[in-house]
């Protein structure tokens, strides 16, 4: 089957040849694997890329020393802080890489979650096979890299079980995301498996709603909200480093919190 | 034709990109010349709140700096039915603030506090006094739709 | 008998000097000869610490425009290191590790020399008042740049520990769950945001301060190139009075 990782357009030739050298030192960081993003395009082109290439180079080297250091630091018993329902901010925070108008919804009906790599079960699950597995629900701080948080409520499957489901490598390094709104994004294993990890289905007593990643998104209390995809299509698990939409564009990858 | 989503977002990216130098994809978007507050709003999939949960929430500009321009007072409904927030605007630091009625379709929610998105400082200078006459609150508990945005920076 | 009350009398004299001799001593400990007032592994400590704690701060403001905290107040692209997000992030979470490990040395070396209590302490406070008031006629003392005033012992004591304080509210933003107790005891996360940007002031200020008062006494910049004057037995300068 083709990887649902691989885009359905090749990259604009012209502009990679603009920024070659930017892209020769991501790719030496292993940061794009099987082509950039349309959205990542989009980004690059406006991006300042005067920077000295050997200072950016450093730059992301110690980032990734820095994800190691945070993989030491993860404590796959901690549990993040929980609150009481009432404080749950209605409705809770939208943000993405685009302002909300351009939000594309999902048709839950038509929708399928595929499922790829080492797993032994790679059959699409539709929105009702979700439902119908154990649910959990958590009152947590979802903390954003920009500084801001806001307590939210959500109830889903906790990733782990699902894994374990289609007969996942629980070994392998990266759960990788694809979402609708080609936002690709991947965490670590450990991670993953961490009890208030959830594919949400809800938030609050609710479906999700649509600017809020409608059928499903990942939410886990242990990372920063940009390694939380919303309306995820398509889940792989990998021992090739996946990347992600803002690691891309220099963001760090771990980003655990 | 273009269709309106585009040209709400293309049309607008190039008057924001002046004002909003460092983020090549801001938030709070104003409507395009010619675009009703309604149909704006409308496009922000607007999100049902509770009215008390308005009241007292910081009312910003969607620029990086996020200067607040008031705070929430009440909600009512004018004398044809529209929503209007009634904003304590303008003043220091609570001092000398007079309260304005923007109608909700002019406004965004964003995370805990609120941005009014349709209107600049200049403009909501211009706006009178506010005065309940021919005016109904809306209750506490009273469930309204307000459009979203994404954060400004 | 007259004889013996004027022995006792000089006597007493004599011991009064003695224990004049002996507070002196005490405020200047006996210290090896030949040694500068800034010995080398301090030199290169603090022009490490300048460049890293600059990274730090105007990388820092990057990250605050991502999400201000005082609303309606934000640095701009001028004053930023790092022209978005991603790259105020970089820099910041490399230069950390810059910050802490030469701090960390520094306060070691510190300790362990004897400088911090040589040269910081002790601080009474009718001498910081009678020294701000002197800074404010314009009095402010550098024939001796060896000895600090009571000023100068205060703000570098805060502007150590606003530097530690930075690190612990950095740690506790950067990793609020796995160190959710640090961030509990700071007051919760938004909390510890206000603090780490309020450090940030602290050292902010310490720094016009102090860069102002070196380009006064324009010796004290040398003295952290060179060394500065050799220091006598007493920790006082060589061929020098105390003012």
């Amino acid at each position: 089957m083709r990887s649902p990782f691989r885009p359905d357009r090749p990259p604009n030739a012209a502009v990679l040849d603009d920024h070659k050298p930017l892209i020769r030192s991501l790719e030496r960081r292993g940061l794009i694997r099987g082509g950039l993003s349309l959205g990542a395009l989009v980004m690059l082109t406006g991006c300042d890329v005067r920077r000295p290439e050997a200072v950016e180079f450093a730059l992301l080297a110690i980032s990734r020393f820095n994800d190691g250091v945070q993989a030491l630091l993860f404590d796959p018993n901690k549990l993040a802080p929980t609150y009481p329902a009432s404080m749950i901010l209605r409705p809770p925070k939208f943000n993405a890489y685009y302002d909300v108008m351009d939000v594309k919804p999902v048709n839950g009906a038509t929708w399928r979650l595929e499922v790829s790599g080492l797993v032994t079960d790679k059959r699409a699950w539709t929105l009702s096979d979700l439902q119908a597995l154990p649910q959990t629900s958590m009152v947590i701080k979802h903390i954003c890299v920009e500084g801001w948080s806001y307590i939210g409520g959500w109830t889903g499957v906790p990733l782990r079980l699902f894994l374990e489901r289609v007969g996942a490598d629980l070994q392998a390094k990266y759960v990788a995301f694809k979402t609708a709104d080609d936002y690709p994004s991947s965490i670590d294993m450990a991670s993953a498996l961490h009890p208030q990890t959830l594919l949400a289905l809800k938030y609050g007593a609710d479906t999700l709603a649509d600017p809020f990643g409608y059928p499903m998104r990942l939410r886990t209390a242990v990372k920063l909200g940009y390694k939380n995809p919303k309306w995820i299509t398509a889940i792989e698990v990998t021992n090739k480093y996946p990347g992600g939409y803002w690691e891309a564009l220099g963001f760090p990858w771990f980003a655990g919190i | 034709m273009a269709s309106p989503r585009l040209l709400f977002i293309c049309g607008m990216l190039a008057l924001a990109g002046a004002a909003h130098a460092q983020s090549k994809t801001p938030g709070g978007i104003p409507p395009p010349p010619g675009m009703s507050l309604a149909e704006s709003a409308a496009m922000r999939f607007p999100q049902p709140v509770r009215v008390g949960d308005l009241i007292g929430r910081e009312v910003l500009r969607p620029v990086e700096s996020q200067d607040v321009l008031g705070r929430v007072r009440r909600v009512v409904r004018d004398a044809n039915g529209q929503i209007m927030v009634v904003v304590d605007f303008g003043g220091f630091l609570g001092f000398d603030s007079r309260p304005i009625a923007v109608p909700v379709d002019a406004m965004v929610l964003v995370g805990q506090d609120m941005e009014i998105v349709a209107f600049t400082p200049k403009q909501l200078r211009q706006f009178p006094t506010f005065s309940p006459v021919g005016t109904a609150d809306v209750a506490d508990d009273a469930i309204i739709k307000v459009g979203l945005a994404k954060p400004s920076h | 008998m007259g004889g013996k009350l004027a022995d006792r009398r000089s006597l007493m004299r004599v011991s009064m000097r003695h224990v004049k001799t002996k507070t002196l001593a005490v405020e200047t400990p006996s210290v090896r000869t030949g040694r500068r007032l800034h010995p080398w592994p301090i030199r290169i400590m603090h022009w490490v610490n300048a460049v890293v704690m600059l990274i730090m701060i105007t990388s820092g403001w990057g990250i605050y425009d991502d999400d201000v905290i005082i609303r309606g107040f934000h640095f701009g692209s001028s004053w930023r290191l790092g022209d978005w997000a991603a790259w105020s992030l970089n820099w910041h979470f490399a230069g950390m590790w810059f910050l802490v490990i030469n701090g960390l040395i520094y306060l070691a070396y510190g300790f362990a020399s004897g400088r911090f209590r040589e040269k910081l302490l002790p601080i009474r406070p009718t001498e910081v008042v009678q020294t701000v008031i002197d800074t404010l006629h314009f009095k402010i003392a550098h024939q001796d740049i060896t000895v600090y005033n009571a000023v100068q012992k205060l703000l570098y004591i805060i502007v150590i520990l606003a530097g530690i304080s930075q690190v612990i509210t950095g740690m506790a933003i950067w990793k609020p769950v796995q160190f959710s107790e640090l961030v509990w005891l700071l007051g919760g996360f938004q909390t510890a945001r206000v603090l780490h940007f309020a450090g940030m002031a602290v050292i902010v200020g310490f720094l016009i301060v102090h860069v102002a008062l070196t380009l006064l006494v324009p010796k004290t910049l040398w003295a952290m190139i060179a060394g500065g004057p050799r220091l006598k037995p007493s920790g006082h300068a060589k061929q020098s009075h105390v003012a």
